[in-house]
Protein backbone atom coordinates (compact mmCIF):
# COMPACT_ATOMS: atom_id res chain seq x y z
CA UNK A 1 0.00 0.00 0.00
CA UNK A 2 1.20 3.41 -0.85
CA UNK A 3 0.06 6.76 -0.81
CA UNK A 4 -1.76 7.96 -3.73
CA UNK A 5 0.04 10.94 -3.98
CA UNK A 6 3.37 8.79 -5.40
CA UNK A 7 1.46 6.53 -7.19
CA UNK A 8 -0.40 9.09 -9.35
CA UNK A 9 2.35 11.36 -9.61
CA UNK A 10 5.01 8.10 -11.16
CA UNK A 11 1.78 7.41 -13.31
CA UNK A 12 1.67 11.00 -14.84
CA UNK A 13 5.05 11.22 -15.51
CA UNK A 14 4.88 7.67 -17.00
CA UNK A 15 2.31 8.52 -19.16
CA UNK A 16 3.25 11.77 -20.56
CA UNK A 17 6.89 10.00 -21.19
CA UNK A 18 5.45 7.00 -23.08
CA UNK A 19 3.31 9.23 -24.87
CA UNK A 20 5.85 11.47 -26.12
CA UNK A 21 7.61 8.29 -27.36
CA UNK A 22 4.86 7.08 -29.44
CA UNK A 23 4.81 10.35 -30.78
CA UNK A 24 7.92 10.37 -32.48
CA UNK A 25 7.73 6.91 -33.88
CA UNK A 26 3.76 8.06 -35.23
CA UNK A 27 5.46 10.98 -36.98
CA UNK A 28 8.19 9.36 -38.44
CA UNK A 29 7.41 5.86 -39.46
CA UNK A 30 9.85 4.93 -41.70
CA UNK A 31 12.66 6.51 -39.67
CA UNK A 32 10.95 3.85 -36.97
CA UNK A 33 11.27 0.77 -39.43
CA UNK A 34 14.84 1.05 -40.01
CA UNK A 35 15.65 1.44 -36.42
CA UNK A 36 13.45 -1.98 -35.67
CA UNK A 37 15.65 -3.45 -39.10
CA UNK A 38 18.96 -1.93 -37.18
CA UNK A 39 18.13 -3.90 -34.36
CA UNK A 40 18.80 -7.27 -36.05
CA UNK A 41 16.54 -8.87 -33.60
CA UNK A 42 12.54 -9.63 -35.43
CA UNK A 43 12.70 -11.46 -39.12
CA UNK A 44 12.04 -8.93 -42.54
CA UNK A 45 8.50 -9.49 -42.90
CA UNK A 46 7.43 -8.32 -39.10
CA UNK A 47 9.38 -5.46 -38.78
CA UNK A 48 6.24 -2.93 -40.53
CA UNK A 49 4.06 -4.47 -38.44
CA UNK A 50 6.32 -4.02 -34.87
CA UNK A 51 7.10 -0.63 -36.13
CA UNK A 52 2.83 0.18 -36.21
CA UNK A 53 2.53 -2.04 -33.06
CA UNK A 54 4.92 -0.13 -30.88
CA UNK A 55 4.03 3.38 -30.77
CA UNK A 56 0.33 2.22 -30.53
CA UNK A 57 0.96 0.08 -27.55
CA UNK A 58 3.21 2.77 -26.19
CA UNK A 59 -0.23 4.92 -26.54
CA UNK A 60 -2.66 2.72 -25.13
CA UNK A 61 0.09 2.44 -21.97
CA UNK A 62 -0.08 6.33 -21.97
CA UNK A 63 -3.76 6.27 -22.11
CA UNK A 64 -4.50 3.08 -19.57
CA UNK A 65 -2.23 5.35 -16.85
CA UNK A 66 -4.19 7.74 -16.33
CA UNK A 67 -7.32 6.17 -14.90
CA UNK A 68 -7.05 5.09 -11.61
CA UNK A 69 -8.97 1.44 -13.04
CA UNK A 70 -6.92 0.45 -15.84
CA UNK A 71 -4.15 2.15 -14.29
CA UNK A 72 -2.14 -1.60 -12.82
CA UNK A 73 -2.79 -3.25 -16.21
CA UNK A 74 -1.07 -0.47 -17.87
CA UNK A 75 1.74 -0.47 -15.31
CA UNK A 76 2.33 -4.60 -16.03
CA UNK A 77 2.55 -3.93 -19.95
CA UNK A 78 4.62 -0.40 -19.45
CA UNK A 79 7.12 -2.32 -17.01
CA UNK A 80 7.20 -5.09 -20.16
CA UNK A 81 7.81 -2.81 -22.48
CA UNK A 82 10.50 -0.92 -21.09
CA UNK A 83 11.93 -4.21 -20.34
CA UNK A 84 11.76 -5.62 -24.02
CA UNK A 85 13.71 -2.67 -24.89
CA UNK A 86 16.09 -2.90 -21.99
CA UNK A 87 16.40 -6.32 -23.58
CA UNK A 88 16.91 -5.51 -27.29
CA UNK A 89 19.42 -3.06 -26.55
CA UNK A 90 21.36 -5.08 -24.22
CA UNK A 91 21.60 -7.71 -26.42
CA UNK A 92 22.96 -5.35 -29.41
CA UNK A 93 25.16 -4.50 -26.84
CA UNK A 94 26.66 -7.44 -26.34
CA UNK A 95 27.13 -8.16 -29.75
CA UNK A 96 28.64 -5.02 -29.80
CA UNK A 97 27.44 -3.35 -31.98
CA UNK A 98 27.88 0.49 -30.01
CA UNK A 99 27.71 2.04 -32.97
CA UNK A 100 23.63 1.82 -34.03
CA UNK A 101 21.35 4.52 -32.97
CA UNK A 102 19.02 3.59 -29.92
CA UNK A 103 15.82 5.11 -31.92
CA UNK A 104 14.66 6.56 -28.03
CA UNK A 105 13.86 10.01 -29.09
CA UNK A 106 13.38 10.43 -32.73
CA UNK A 107 15.29 11.32 -35.76
CA UNK A 108 16.35 14.46 -33.99
CA UNK A 109 18.49 13.50 -31.26
CA UNK A 110 20.46 10.59 -32.02
CA UNK A 111 22.17 8.33 -29.17
CA UNK A 112 24.76 5.50 -30.06
CA UNK A 113 23.54 2.18 -27.39
CA UNK A 114 25.19 2.51 -24.10
CA UNK A 115 25.08 0.56 -21.09
CA UNK A 116 23.34 3.73 -19.37
CA UNK A 117 20.67 3.41 -21.63
CA UNK A 118 19.87 0.15 -19.47
CA UNK A 119 20.11 2.01 -16.23
CA UNK A 120 17.55 4.62 -17.70
CA UNK A 121 15.14 1.86 -18.34
CA UNK A 122 15.23 0.15 -15.14
CA UNK A 123 14.72 3.56 -14.17
CA UNK A 124 11.51 3.86 -15.95
CA UNK A 125 10.42 0.19 -14.66
CA UNK A 126 10.67 1.29 -11.28
CA UNK A 127 8.74 3.90 -11.96
CA UNK A 128 6.08 1.52 -13.94
CA UNK A 129 6.05 -0.71 -11.09
CA UNK A 130 5.74 1.90 -8.47
CA UNK A 131 2.42 3.54 -10.33
CA UNK A 132 1.03 -0.07 -10.48
CA UNK A 133 0.95 -1.11 -6.46
CA UNK A 134 -2.02 -0.67 -4.84
CA UNK A 135 -2.83 2.70 -3.53
CA UNK A 136 -3.86 3.83 0.18
CA UNK A 137 -7.83 5.08 0.30
CA UNK A 138 -8.01 8.09 1.37
CA UNK A 139 -9.49 11.44 0.62
CA UNK A 140 -7.17 13.91 -1.62
CA UNK A 141 -7.20 17.62 -1.18
CA UNK A 142 -6.26 20.59 -3.51
CA UNK A 143 -2.93 20.30 -2.08
CA UNK A 144 -2.45 16.87 -2.81
CA UNK A 145 -3.57 17.31 -6.45
CA UNK A 146 -1.06 20.03 -6.64
CA UNK A 147 1.84 18.11 -5.16
CA UNK A 148 0.72 14.85 -7.48
CA UNK A 149 1.28 17.40 -10.68
CA UNK A 150 3.92 18.99 -9.61
CA UNK A 151 5.97 16.19 -9.01
CA UNK A 152 4.97 14.31 -12.01
CA UNK A 153 6.27 17.47 -14.01
CA UNK A 154 9.48 17.29 -12.12
CA UNK A 155 9.73 13.78 -12.66
CA UNK A 156 9.28 14.26 -16.69
CA UNK A 157 11.76 17.32 -16.75
CA UNK A 158 14.54 15.76 -14.66
CA UNK A 159 14.12 12.54 -17.14
CA UNK A 160 14.65 14.63 -20.73
CA UNK A 161 17.33 15.91 -18.83
CA UNK A 162 18.83 12.84 -18.10
CA UNK A 163 18.04 11.90 -21.38
CA UNK A 164 19.70 14.52 -23.33
CA UNK A 165 22.48 14.22 -20.67
CA UNK A 166 23.01 10.39 -22.09
CA UNK A 167 23.32 11.49 -25.52
CA UNK A 168 25.53 14.20 -24.79
CA UNK A 169 27.88 12.29 -23.26
CA UNK A 170 28.76 10.10 -26.48
CA UNK A 171 29.84 13.40 -28.16
CA UNK A 172 32.11 14.89 -25.86
CA UNK A 173 33.59 11.53 -25.24
CA UNK A 174 34.62 11.74 -29.16
CA UNK A 175 36.36 15.01 -27.99
CA UNK A 176 38.81 13.56 -25.41
CA UNK A 177 39.12 10.83 -27.79
CA UNK A 178 38.07 7.88 -25.62
CA UNK A 179 35.31 5.99 -26.88
CA UNK B 1 0.02 24.45 8.91
CA UNK B 2 -0.89 27.46 6.64
CA UNK B 3 3.28 28.32 6.73
CA UNK B 4 3.52 24.39 5.92
CA UNK B 5 1.28 24.16 2.59
CA UNK B 6 2.53 28.04 1.40
CA UNK B 7 6.26 26.68 1.91
CA UNK B 8 5.50 23.52 0.46
CA UNK B 9 4.14 24.57 -3.13
CA UNK B 10 6.87 27.07 -3.18
CA UNK B 11 9.41 24.38 -3.06
CA UNK B 12 7.68 22.35 -5.67
CA UNK B 13 7.56 25.48 -7.76
CA UNK B 14 11.18 26.18 -7.41
CA UNK B 15 12.15 22.53 -7.80
CA UNK B 16 10.27 22.65 -11.38
CA UNK B 17 12.61 25.92 -11.81
CA UNK B 18 15.28 24.44 -11.20
CA UNK B 19 14.64 21.26 -13.60
CA UNK B 20 14.26 23.61 -16.44
CA UNK B 21 16.95 25.08 -15.79
CA UNK B 22 18.68 22.00 -16.13
CA UNK B 23 17.21 20.64 -18.88
CA UNK B 24 18.14 24.21 -20.44
CA UNK B 25 21.67 23.75 -19.76
CA UNK B 26 22.10 20.16 -20.76
CA UNK B 27 20.59 21.20 -24.16
CA UNK B 28 22.87 23.79 -24.75
CA UNK B 29 26.37 21.76 -24.33
CA UNK B 30 24.56 19.53 -27.46
CA UNK B 31 23.82 22.88 -29.36
CA UNK B 32 27.21 23.81 -28.16
CA UNK B 33 29.15 20.73 -29.19
CA UNK B 34 26.92 20.87 -32.67
CA UNK B 35 28.47 24.37 -32.92
CA UNK B 36 32.32 23.49 -32.53
CA UNK B 37 32.08 20.17 -33.91
CA UNK B 38 33.71 20.66 -37.21
CA UNK B 39 36.64 22.95 -35.31
CA UNK B 40 37.76 19.38 -33.84
CA UNK B 41 39.10 17.01 -37.10
CA UNK B 42 42.41 16.62 -37.35
CA UNK B 43 42.64 16.62 -41.60
CA UNK B 44 44.82 14.95 -43.60
CA UNK B 45 45.43 16.79 -46.65
CA UNK B 46 45.00 15.68 -50.42
CA UNK B 47 45.31 17.68 -53.41
CA UNK B 48 48.05 19.39 -54.53
CA UNK B 49 50.68 20.40 -52.49
CA UNK B 50 51.53 23.67 -51.18
CA UNK B 51 53.98 25.33 -53.71
CA UNK B 52 53.03 23.54 -56.75
CA UNK B 53 51.09 24.73 -59.26
CA UNK B 54 47.45 25.02 -58.70
CA UNK B 55 45.60 22.38 -61.31
CA UNK B 56 43.59 24.44 -63.99
CA UNK B 57 40.12 24.47 -64.18
CA UNK B 58 37.62 26.27 -65.95
CA UNK B 59 33.76 26.97 -64.06
CA UNK B 60 30.83 29.05 -65.15
CA UNK B 61 29.53 31.48 -62.33
CA UNK B 62 26.51 32.27 -61.42
CA UNK B 63 26.25 34.80 -64.18
CA UNK B 64 27.31 31.83 -66.58
CA UNK B 65 30.55 33.40 -67.37
CA UNK B 66 33.76 31.22 -67.57
CA UNK B 67 36.19 31.67 -64.47
CA UNK B 68 39.53 29.81 -64.98
CA UNK B 69 41.35 29.08 -61.83
CA UNK B 70 44.91 28.18 -61.70
CA UNK B 71 45.78 30.10 -64.72
CA UNK B 72 48.50 32.70 -64.58
CA UNK B 73 46.33 36.26 -64.29
CA UNK B 74 46.75 39.53 -63.33
CA UNK B 75 45.60 39.20 -59.87
CA UNK B 76 45.71 36.59 -57.33
CA UNK B 77 43.02 34.13 -56.47
CA UNK B 78 40.98 33.25 -52.87
CA UNK B 79 39.07 30.88 -53.45
CA UNK B 80 36.46 29.82 -50.34
CA UNK B 81 34.79 26.82 -50.26
CA UNK B 82 31.27 26.51 -48.75
CA UNK B 83 28.16 25.52 -48.31
CA UNK B 84 24.68 26.48 -47.04
CA UNK B 85 24.16 24.48 -44.04
CA UNK B 86 27.56 25.19 -42.53
CA UNK B 87 26.82 27.93 -39.73
CA UNK B 88 30.62 28.47 -40.21
CA UNK B 89 30.77 29.25 -43.66
CA UNK B 90 28.41 31.70 -43.06
CA UNK B 91 30.38 33.61 -40.50
CA UNK B 92 33.16 33.92 -42.43
CA UNK B 93 31.84 35.80 -45.30
CA UNK B 94 31.91 38.66 -43.31
CA UNK B 95 35.73 38.00 -43.54
CA UNK B 96 36.07 37.31 -46.75
CA UNK B 97 34.38 39.87 -48.04
CA UNK B 98 36.88 42.41 -46.15
CA UNK B 99 39.61 40.94 -47.35
CA UNK B 100 38.55 40.91 -51.12
CA UNK B 101 37.63 44.44 -50.31
CA UNK B 102 41.02 45.68 -48.84
CA UNK B 103 43.18 45.16 -51.85
CA UNK B 104 42.46 45.48 -55.40
CA UNK B 105 45.30 42.80 -56.18
CA UNK B 106 43.34 39.36 -55.08
CA UNK B 107 40.03 38.34 -56.54
CA UNK B 108 37.75 36.14 -54.16
CA UNK B 109 35.79 33.34 -55.61
CA UNK B 110 33.17 31.61 -53.21
CA UNK B 111 32.82 28.09 -54.49
CA UNK B 112 29.71 25.66 -53.04
CA UNK B 113 27.78 22.95 -55.01
CA UNK B 114 24.35 21.74 -53.93
CA UNK B 115 20.80 23.59 -54.61
CA UNK B 116 21.22 26.58 -56.31
CA UNK B 117 17.65 27.79 -54.32
CA UNK B 118 19.42 28.08 -51.07
CA UNK B 119 23.02 29.43 -52.07
CA UNK B 120 20.97 32.13 -53.82
CA UNK B 121 19.13 32.66 -50.46
CA UNK B 122 22.87 32.45 -48.78
CA UNK B 123 24.10 34.95 -51.55
CA UNK B 124 21.16 37.22 -50.70
CA UNK B 125 21.28 37.28 -47.12
CA UNK B 126 25.25 38.46 -47.06
CA UNK B 127 25.26 40.61 -49.83
CA UNK B 128 27.42 38.67 -52.37
CA UNK B 129 25.85 39.28 -55.11
CA UNK B 130 28.52 41.03 -57.15
CA UNK B 131 30.77 38.60 -56.23
CA UNK B 132 32.10 35.78 -57.89
CA UNK B 133 30.71 33.12 -57.13
CA UNK B 134 30.87 29.41 -58.86
CA UNK B 135 28.18 26.73 -57.66
CA UNK B 136 29.77 23.63 -59.28
CA UNK B 137 31.18 20.25 -57.81
CA UNK B 138 33.84 20.46 -60.31
CA UNK B 139 36.20 22.73 -58.69
CA UNK B 140 35.54 21.32 -54.99
CA UNK B 141 36.52 18.08 -56.64
CA UNK B 142 39.99 19.28 -58.43
CA UNK B 143 41.08 20.82 -55.17
CA UNK B 144 39.80 17.26 -53.47
CA UNK B 145 38.23 19.81 -50.71
CA UNK B 146 36.47 17.09 -48.07
CA UNK B 147 35.58 19.24 -45.43
CA UNK B 148 34.28 23.08 -45.53
CA UNK B 149 34.24 25.80 -45.43
CA UNK B 150 37.89 25.65 -46.76
CA UNK B 151 40.15 28.14 -48.49
CA UNK B 152 42.75 28.06 -51.05
CA UNK B 153 44.91 30.78 -51.90
CA UNK B 154 46.60 30.57 -55.52
CA UNK B 155 49.37 33.33 -56.53
CA UNK B 156 49.47 35.65 -59.95
CA UNK B 157 51.69 33.06 -61.34
CA UNK B 158 49.14 29.65 -60.96
CA UNK B 159 51.15 28.45 -58.03
CA UNK B 160 49.36 27.10 -54.83
CA UNK B 161 50.47 29.52 -52.23
CA UNK B 162 48.15 28.29 -49.40
CA UNK B 163 45.64 26.27 -48.13
CA UNK B 164 43.37 24.69 -45.42
CA UNK B 165 40.48 24.60 -43.00
CA UNK B 166 39.30 28.12 -41.98
CA UNK B 167 37.25 27.80 -39.03
CA UNK B 168 37.82 31.25 -37.91
CA UNK B 169 39.01 34.58 -38.92
CA UNK B 170 42.31 33.83 -37.48
CA UNK B 171 42.66 30.75 -39.77
CA UNK B 172 42.33 32.98 -42.83
CA UNK B 173 44.55 35.23 -41.77
CA UNK B 174 47.08 32.85 -41.68
CA UNK B 175 47.01 32.00 -44.93
CA UNK B 176 48.74 34.87 -45.40
CA UNK B 177 51.16 34.41 -42.84
CA UNK B 178 54.92 35.49 -42.43
CA UNK B 179 56.08 32.20 -42.53
CA UNK B 180 54.29 31.03 -45.61
CA UNK B 181 54.94 34.25 -47.54
CA UNK B 182 57.73 35.84 -46.18
CA UNK B 183 55.21 39.43 -45.65
CA UNK B 184 53.31 39.67 -42.34
CA UNK B 185 49.79 40.42 -43.78
CA UNK B 186 47.85 40.01 -46.99
CA UNK B 187 48.50 43.77 -47.81
CA UNK B 188 52.14 43.00 -47.31
CA UNK B 189 52.34 40.01 -49.44
CA UNK B 190 50.61 41.04 -52.50
CA UNK B 191 52.57 44.22 -52.48
CA UNK B 192 55.59 42.47 -52.46
CA UNK B 193 54.10 40.35 -55.22
CA UNK B 194 53.73 43.00 -57.72
CA UNK B 195 57.38 44.29 -57.03
CA UNK B 196 59.11 41.21 -57.62
CA UNK B 197 56.57 38.63 -58.77
CA UNK B 198 58.26 34.66 -57.98
CA UNK B 199 60.56 35.57 -54.83
CA UNK B 200 58.78 33.79 -52.27
CA UNK B 201 59.99 30.10 -52.36
CA UNK B 202 57.57 28.49 -49.62
CA UNK B 203 59.74 26.49 -47.24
Amino acid sequence: MIDPIISTSAALALSVIFASAASHKLRHPSWFRRQIKEYELVPEFVVPTSAMALPVAELAIAAGLLWGTTRPFAGVFAALLVSLYALAIAINLVRGRKDIDCGCSGPAMRQPLQPALLARNLALAIMAVVALLPMLERPLNLHDNFVMIAAGSVLVLLYTATDLWLANRPLLLQFSGEK
Amino acid sequence: MQALIISNVMLWLLLITASLVLLGLIRQIGVLHARVAPAGALMIDKGVEVGQPAPQVTAADRAGLPVNIGYASEKSTLLFFLSPSCPICKSLIPAIKAIGKSTDKLEVIYVGDGDAAEHEKLIAKAGIEKSRYILSPEVGMTFQIGKLPYAVLIDQAGTLKAKGLVNSREHLDSLFETEFLGSSTLQEYLQTQTESPGIHTPS
